[in-house]
């Protein structure tokens, strides 16, 4: 038997574990994080042109977000146009059709612009480059813009059927288009760490010359130390040859999405992949150039 | 029941008495009234007489006893079990069985270390997996190469050539170059009537 005292502070107990549970949970969940040292670098501050990338790729989720609300309510019309066959039940399907067009051009116009934004102000692209894609962009925004303003004119929903196949025409004509230009921009980002790795390695190359001709006797590496040092810059120089033919393999996939047609997500995954081994090859040119200079850091035994 | 104590007294002073070999002493009865039972030498019946005592002596206390009547005490009732139907037995098979495969599996994992230990000991603590050293060898310890800098460790291009290259390191390690946000979207263009 339990004396009512002990029962008491049982429950006393219990009800003190729960509040403190409560207030943990709520200073778990609520604090501010202090951190005494910063350990990452701080982010210098958005530049236009990351602001209007950033900007582009808000509105372009914005335009999917309007363009689902839209297709629901589309589906709905149509399932009780079918259902009913009423004339305004036609008439709810017709307008809820034009709606759901009209939203699904402004997500196709909104995306080209994120796109275009996000290839000018991607590192590595040769200038003429994104001048060509975006002058294919420009055409292909103008007609999809002039495509929603016609969708007004539909008269009935035969109309908007015969649109809407116009639509999916020129839409699955754009696909190698918009897989060209991921395509352009993951190239470029490649190309920008193969050009800072060569001029890198260029400096490197030049120091070691320097060091060699240095005639001071403190300042002077023995024969054997610079067959070493020798011997690894081959091993780099070897790293970003092999890259720069991976390279030109990866370049001559992208220039196929425009002269071939059909070429879509799996010819984009490829390229990635090739583009994927020469990223390799250039870290591990990196991580030797840093080895050797350890070794010119260190002093021979 | 006067004569009672003095016949005990007297039958257990006549058997010590007896005991050690002295004549037992003539018992006096006291009450002429009384209808005794007809004298017995002491010396020829102690036992007897002691058995007889007792036997009063009994008959004494169990009428004392006896006469009370003894009721039970009425003690707070625990309150009865539910009663188990017919059909449905005390222990669940499942209980036992869970029992039954939580004992098993103890005594498994014993048997199983009980093993291990017997093997260790038998090899002498090796396992396959470690390496035998002869016992004359002693490994030699490695050697410390303490920091050595050269005359370069605080070149400026040098430490400049490090920087760039521990950047490049670090962007190309985290760098992906997949554009994962900005794939086409999925727009439906299946419209029927």
């Amino acid at each position: 038997m339990i004396s009512a005292g002990k029962k008491v502070r049982r429950t006393f107990a219990k009800h003190l574990l729960f509040v403190g549970l409560i207030i943990f949970g709520f200073l778990a969940t609520f604090p501010e994080q202090v951190f005494s040292q910063e350990t990452e670098v701080t982010p210098q501050p958005a530049t236009v042109t990351t602001l209007r990338s950033d900007k582009a790729y808000k509105l372009y989720i914005e335009a999917v977000a309007n363009y689902e609300s839209a297709h629901e309510i589309y589906l709905q019309r149509k399932s009780q146009y079918l259902r009913f066959g009423t004339l305004k039940s036609r008439q709810d399907a017709q307008e809820a059709t034009e709606a759901m067009m009209q939203a699904r051009d402004t997500v196709v116009i909104s995306y080209f612009n994120a796109l275009e934004e996000h290839l000018t102000n991607s590192t590595g692209v040769p200038e003429a480059r994104i001048e060509s894609l975006g002058l294919a962009f420009d055409a292909e925004t103008q007609w999809f813009e002039e495509h929603k303003a016609s969708i007004t004119s539909a008269t009935s929903l035969e109309d908007l059927v015969n649109k809407t196949k116009e639509a999916e025409s020129r839409w699955k004509s754009d696909e190698g288009l918009m897989y060209e230009v991921l395509s352009t921009i993951s190239y470029g980002k490649i190309l920008d760490f193969s050009s800072r790795t060569n001029e890198t390695f260029s400096a490197l190359r030049q120091k070691i010359a320097d060091i060699k001709q240095d005639e001071r006797e403190e300042y002077v590496f023995s024969e054997k130390k610079f067959d070493i040092l020798g011997r690894w810059v081959s091993e780099i120089e070897q790293r970003i040859t092999q890259s720069k033919d991976v390279q030109l393999e990866a370049e001559n996939k992208i220039s196929e999405f425009a002269t071939k047609k059909g070429r879509g997500l799996n010819s984009y995954n490829e390229v990635i992949a090739t583009l994927g081994q020469a990223q390799t090859l250039l870290k591990e040119a990196s991580t030797f150039m840093n080895e050797i200079v350890r070794e010119v850091k260190t002093k021979e035994q | 029941m006067e004569n009672q104590p003095n016949k005990t007294s007297g039958g257990i002073l006549s058997w010590f008495r007896a005991l050690l070999g002295k004549p037992a002493q003539p018992i006096k009865s006291q009450t002429k009234s009384s209808k005794s039972e007809p004298e017995i030498p002491p010396e020829e019946d102690s036992i007897v007489q002691d058995i007889e005592s007792l036997k009063s002596f009994v008959k004494t206390v169990g009428h004392t006893v006896s006469t009370q009547k003894v009721e039970p005490r009425k003690v707070a009732s625990l309150p009865k079990p539910p009663q188990i139907p017919a059909g449905i037995t005390k222990k669940s098979p499942l209980k036992n069985l869970i029992r039954v495969l939580l004992v098993v599996f103890f005594l498994l994992i014993l048997t199983f270390i009980g093993i291990r230990i017997v093997q260790l000991l038998s090899n002498g603590g090796n396992d396959d997996t470690t390496v035998q050293l002869p016992n004359n060898v002693i490994p030699s310890p490695v050697p410390y190469i303490p920091h050595n800098p050269s005359v370069y460790a605080e070149d400026v291009e040098v430490l400049k050539l490090e920087e760039d290259i521990l950047v490049l390191v670090r962007e190309l390690s985290n760098t992906s170059i997949k554009e994962d946000r900005l794939y086409p979207p999925t727009l439906d263009y299946n419209v029927r009537f």
